[in-house]
């Protein structure tokens, strides 16, 4: 029983830190249709032409290395929400050695031209 | 020994029991000869459920935002629609609506029920209803590949009006 329960406690701890979260908080008005997540840009700098901005979202939990990973991360989960590209506005990371963890946080924007 | 093992599962599984039933009789019952050590049982598997549903319910993040200059009647929720896409007639936003941790037992579905009761009660034709954010699992590779496709953070709901309804 008590091995189970160990195994169980072991699983469930495994299952949490296999995994990164990514928080994502509409700003805009109204919805606007999913996109491709493949296809949403990655960003540092806002881009030429007109956008509007759709929601703020932070990724976190990540190896350091895991930067691409990370990125898809952002793709993945603002795409439903109808963006085309992530500003990235902020990024870091926290803790040292094997525990050290990265995060990234921006804004999900859509073009509007 | 056994005995012990055998006294940590029913321990184990009366806290479970009192989780999920909360004061049910039917327990109380088929374990009358440990009345009190049951009794104790329970109460700590309630009070673990009332702590979590209150942490939890406080923590909920809750935010509306009303765009129209008129103010309509309340509806029936039923009469609501809940859309998961734009829907092909034309429409005017009234209102957004988003939530995290709307309910301990967090659901599509409950959400979307959620988004459904908020915009009936701002006279809403529909709501469209989203689901954003969640885990992401480190070893997904494409963009596209979403392991925790069905984990989400937030809720949000758009209430609409369709034009021919709008004054």
């Amino acid at each position: 029983m008590k091995k189970k329960l160990f195994g169980l406690f072991v699983a469930s701890i495994l299952s949490v830190t296999g995994c990164a979260a990514v928080h994502v908080t509409k700003t805009s008005m109204g919805f606007h249709e999913p996109t491709i997540p493949d296809k949403v840009e990655i960003r540092m700098t806002l881009p030429g032409r007109g956008f509007v901005e759709l929601a703020t979202v932070a990724s976190s939990n990540w190896h350091l290395g895991q930067t691409a990973k990370m990125h898809n991360s952002m793709r993945a989960k603002c795409a439903p929400l109808g963006a085309n590209a992530v500003v990235i506005t902020a990024s870091g990371v926290v803790g040292e050695g094997l525990s050290a963890r990265m995060w990234t946080a921006g804004m999900a924007i859509r073009y509007t031209e | 020994m056994l005995r012990r093992v055998f006294v940590l599962r029913t321990r184990f599984q009366f806290i479970a029991t009192g989780i999920l039933t909360g004061f049910s009789s039917s327990m109380w019952s088929m374990c009358r000869p440990a009345v009190t050590k049951l009794m104790y049982l329970r109460l700590i598997g309630f009070a673990i459920l009332a702590s979590s549903a209150l942490g939890l319910s406080s923590c909920a993040d809750k935010a509306f935002r009303y765009y129209s200059d008129t103010q309509y009647p309340a509806k029936e929720r039923e009469e609501v629609e809940i859309l998961w896409s734009k829907p092909d007639k034309p429409f005017t936003v009234i209102a957004d609506f988003q939530a995290r941790r709307i309910s301990i037992f967090e659901t599509r579905r409950g959400a979307a029920k959620y988004m459904q009761s908020k915009a009936a009660e701002i006279g809403a034709d529909a709501v469209i209803v989203g689901a954003y954010g969640g885990w992401r699992a480190r070893s997904d590779k494409w963009a596209s590949e979403d392991s925790h496709a069905t984990s989400f953070d937030r809720y949000t709901g758009t209430a609409i009006r369709y034009r021919s309804n709008v004054p």
